[in-house]
């Protein structure tokens, strides 16, 4: 079985079409990004806490937030009414984000959730009301940032000598233009939907990363090879031969990874869900960089260099 | 190629033994019971299984995960002698300015501050720590990576006698402890224990005419500063309604607190015919005294006041107040429930006025026992903690007790009063016995906290992450459910689409996972939910790995090429472009280990095998079947 005969599709000729539709994308994605002031951040990165709780039957938001509303601790207190309330993949789980706060008394999570415990009573599970706590500090908040940051820009640092080592410096620049723009466009998208940026979605973002490369990898390759057999073809011709060689297999790897992805997605729970979700995303903007974004700038550097 | 295969042979039989021997105890450790466990427990084998099988890390299993660090600032007053106002000024000056810049570096901030406050550290800190400020700052660096050394020795004792299995706790870097404590439920437990200093003091109470003259110049600096009488004014109109309208209580009712104090204190603390005193008219007088309540010869806050309480005592002037008179205001660990006359409950939390420096601290105890009070004493029936002190310790209590027969004296935990008793006799012997816990638990735990010692500083918790049991497995349940269905579409695909060479690659695929576990159980690293993600990822890495090799025979025999020559040379040919396309994607997981912690961690090392046995079941395993398939004459025709 095949799906893709033998192609001879010009790629090369449609690096207008790639360079609009990226371009829109990206624009988008700025926008949002200006519109919120940045992107999203979860506490990871900005400190506060995190609840999910469980309760026996479905909890109306409204009353929730109410509930929420005055929180009594110590004599003190305090309105978490405007905190980020929302269902936790189904309507029995909510989850509440709140913001760090100044001179936050002592057991701050539990004391909400023996608050919200006792204002519940009757739809609370004792045993199985807490899913999860989560409290950063806003200085391991601020490390985390740094240490995302220096993690993205030094594997792409790596990853630039590496392949200007095994290549040439031209490819380099097409793989990292490529990997910057998967990596733009999957930020715009996360902000444009209102997904917030997790140390798992970094970890995802990564894995874009090199999932991206070995895919311009894949077909970089085939252009050094086709370079030396095909004397005769111009650069823009063997890069579209190289791409329509490795088009077969660039599918199919693509489908599959994508199923997997898919899957964990549909399937995975919640926590895994925006993770995969920036996968997914991934997938096909790194399949499609490979070819739009990578091929073509190679291309460019390589006339102006002859 | 027509090489000898048995070499090849053996090496794929030898690795796909170990994996599965390796993998063994995971499986087994699957099909126990829980009687099984229980009785493994006993025999003690269950621990030795434990340690060979993939451990699933706190997001799968539930539990706690707590990064603690050393409060330096308390570290370094505390280790200061002389202390005076400049002093604390400064190290709250301190405090603020790291407060807003997270950033910066302890020491640093100590030195600039020290000399632009122009403090003479040697005054503070005597000839051991150096003569000149930069031999005392190198030495209180020092102290502070000892303290954190002990911490961790502390909290490892502490947590071995709670009893957790498998708890970790490390060092990160070297200002900052996490601990790991899977499986466990009560967290507000887990938490007290890791953060009580377990300081243990015990200071005199001053007098009630020393209390008394206290309370009446935080009045007076209350008055004189607008900001607080507004902030005290507006809980006392709050009070005015409320008792206009529920409490109904009435002026003649009002004492001060002056007159509670001017006269001897002979007052019972049967806690039935002890009134609540409401001081309403005098709070233009005494802004700071009517919001607390005389109970006995005991202060008392109500537990809605505590918060405004606190922050006027917190105040800068107020603090310096009582520095100037050697003294500090501490509360009881809770609040109690009283009575006041007309029925209505009311919580109140105890306040004490104690001497600043204690007499006697925690470091002379030698035994520390929960149990409850006998018949006869005080705590009959209550939880208490019994004290053993060594012979120094024995000494001082004896003379302390000695000499201040018919004073209080407070037993201070973590800068909470658990009780203060009148001292009756001399005690001589050591022993001592404290009580106001709020359950067995609760005087276990401090028992432990006090056998294992004191922190040589606080540690304030700053990242918390609490996994309840039900979301981790619901995590494990998906997680799996989600591996194996995509897995099985995988398999699926690869049959359709390459037929008999789909096949080796699906054998290639299930050999690729269960090596990537029996690594991870033979190295020990945990399974994590991004863990499981990586297992997912590796799965399509694995394929695309085929995928390449199997395009390229494709090509080759597209070409009229034989079936050997295609084989030989698609796989030549892949080679390189695997390679290359999998280091890339190895560098992106070794940086990922780097600067990852916890789960992100446990991503890059899947990440990280799942790529690495991928190569070598793509590269030498299927190659090896194929060639064996090759290899029986008369193949004419490759199913691809």
């Amino acid at each position: 079985m095949r799906i893709i005969k033998d192609t001879n599709i010009q790629f090369m000729s449609q690096y207008k079409l790639g360079a609009f539709l990226s371009g829109t994308v990206i624009i988008l994605g700025i926008v949002s990004l200006i519109i919120a002031g940045g992107p999203l951040l979860s506490i990871d990165f900005k400190g506060g806490t995190l609840l999910a709780v469980h309760f026996e039957e479905p909890v109306d938001i409204d009353e929730f937030r109410s509930v929420m509303g005055n929180v009594n601790i110590d004599g003190e207190s305090f309105d978490f009414s405007k905190a980020e309330i929302k269902l936790f993949g189904s309507p029995q789980d909510i989850s509440v984000r709140i913001p760090h706060i100044d001179q936050e008394p002592d057991n701050f999570a539990q004391r909400i959730i023996s608050h919200l415990r006792n204002a519940f009573s009757s739809k609370v599970l004792e045993s199985d009301f807490i899913l999860s706590i989560e409290k950063v500090g806003p200085k391991i908040g601020a490390e985390l940032s740094n240490k995302a940051v220096l993690a993205i820009v030094s594997a792409l640092a790596l990853i630039l000598f590496y392949i200007s080592i095994r290549f040439e410096f031209n490819f380099a620049l097409g793989a990292i233009a490529a990997l910057a723009h998967d990596v733009f466009v999957t930020l715009g998208i996360f902000s444009i939907m209102g997904y917030e940026i997790s140390l798992p979605i970094i970890a995802a973002f990564l894995t874009i990363v090199g999932y991206s490369l070995n895919d311009t990898i894949v077909i970089f390759d085939r252009i050094r090879e086709n370079t030396k057999s095909m004397k005769r073809l111009t650069y823009s011709e063997v890069i579209d031969k190289s791409i329509n060689n490795s088009l077969s297999r660039t599918i199919v790897t693509s489908i599959t990874t994508f199923i997997v992805v898919l899957i964990l997605w549909l399937f995975g729970g919640e926590v895994i869900n925006l993770f995969a979700f920036a996968m997914m995303v991934g997938i096909v903007v790194g399949t499609y960089s490979s070819i739009f974004i990578a091929c073509p700038l190679v291309l460019r550097l390589h006339t102006k260099t002859l | 190629m027509s090489k000898n295969l048995t070499p090849r042979y053996i090496i794929i039989g030898v690795v796909l033994a170990w994996a599965l021997l390796t993998l063994w105890p995971s499986v087994k450790y699957q099909m126990l019971s829980s009687d099984d466990m229980e009785e493994m427990r006993e025999i003690g084998t269950l621990e030795t299984l434990e340690n060979e099988i993939i451990k699933q890390g706190l997001d799968l299993k539930g539990g706690i995960y707590i990064v603690l660090e050393v409060d330096l600032p308390t570290l370094v007053s505390t280790l200061a002698i002389n202390k005076d106002t400049k002093f604390e000024r400064t190290i709250s000056e301190i405090r603020n300015s790291l407060k807003e810049n997270t950033q910066q570096d302890f020491f640093t901030v100590f030195s600039n501050s020290v000399s632009s406050n122009g403090l003479r550290l040697p005054r503070y800190y005597d000839v051991d720590y150096g003569a000149k400020p930069d031999d005392i700052v190198a030495s209180l660096k020092e102290q502070a990576d000892d303290a954190i050394n002990r911490v961790l020795e502390i909290l490892q004792n502490r947590v071995d006698q709670f009893g957790v299995s498998e708890p970790t706790i490390q060092k990160q870097g070297n200002r900052r402890i996490i601990v790991e404590l899977a499986g466990i439920q009560d967290s507000d437990r887990a938490r007290a224990l890791l953060q009580s200093t377990a300081q243990l003091e015990f200071c005199l109470v001053k007098s009630p005419e020393v209390t008394n003259d206290i309370l009446s110049q935080i009045d007076n600096l209350v008055k004189d500063n607008e900001q607080l009488e507004t902030l005290v004014a507006s809980i006392n109109e709050n009070y005015e309604t409320e008792d206009d309208n529920q409490l109904g209580v009435s002026d003649d009712k009002t004492v001060s607190i002056s007159e509670l104090f001017g006269e001897d204190t002979e007052t019972s603390t049967d806690s039935s015919d002890t009134s609540v005193v409401v001081d309403q008219n005098i709070f233009q007088e005494r802004p700071f005294s009517s919001l607390l309540r005389a109970l006995g010869n005991n202060i008392a806050v109500p537990e809605k006041n505590l918060y405004t309480v606190k922050k006027i005592i917190n105040k800068q002037e107020i603090q310096d107040k009582l520095t100037l008179g050697n003294g500090q205001f501490l509360f009881a660990p809770d609040a109690e429930n009283f009575s006041t006359n007309e029925g209505l409950d009311e919580k109140l939390v105890y306040m004490y006025y104690l001497e600043k420096d204690a007499d006697l601290t925690g470091g002379v105890i030698e035994e520390a026992n929960a149990t409850i009070g006998g018949q006869g004493t005080s705590a009959m029936g209550q939880p208490i903690v019994l004290l053993d002190m060594n012979s120094e310790g024995s000494r001082t209590w004896s003379r302390i007790t000695g000499a201040n027969i018919g004073r209080r004296i407070a037993i201070v935990l973590d800068k909470k009063v658990h009780m203060a008793p009148s001292i009756q006799t001399k005690i001589s012997d050591g022993g001592t016995m404290i009580e106001g816990f709020a359950g067995m638990d609760e005087a276990k735990d401090i028992a432990i906290v006090l056998r294992a010692g004191a922190l040589p500083a606080p540690v304030n918790i700053i990242e918390e992450r609490i996994i309840g049991p039900s979301l981790g497995a619901d995590s494990v349940r998906r997680g799996t459910k989600s591996v194996l269905f995509g897995l099985a579409l995988i398999i699926v695909f690869m049959f359709v689409y390459y037929k008999l060479s789909g096949s080796i690659a699906n054998f290639a695929l299930i050999w690729n996972i269960l090596l990537v576990l029996s690594v991870l159980a033979s190295l020990g690293a945990t399974l994590t939910l991004p863990g499981i993600a990586a297992l997912i990822l590796t799965v399509g890495m694995s394929i695309d790995a085929n995928v390449i090799i199997f395009e390229r025979i494709r090509e080759e025999l597209r070409k009229g090429k034989s079936v050997r020559s295609a084989v030989d040379g698609g796989y030549n040919r892949a080679l390189t472009t695997i390679i290359d396309a999998n280091v890339t994607t190895l560098i992106a997981a070794l940086v990922l280990y780097q600067f990852g912690t916890g789960p992100i961690r446990g991503f890059a090392t899947v990440l990280f095998w799942g790529i690495v046995i991928s190569m070598f079941t793509a590269i030498f395993v299927t190659r090896t079947i194929f060639n064996s398939f090759v290899d029986r004459k008369g193949l004419k025709k490759l199913s691809i």
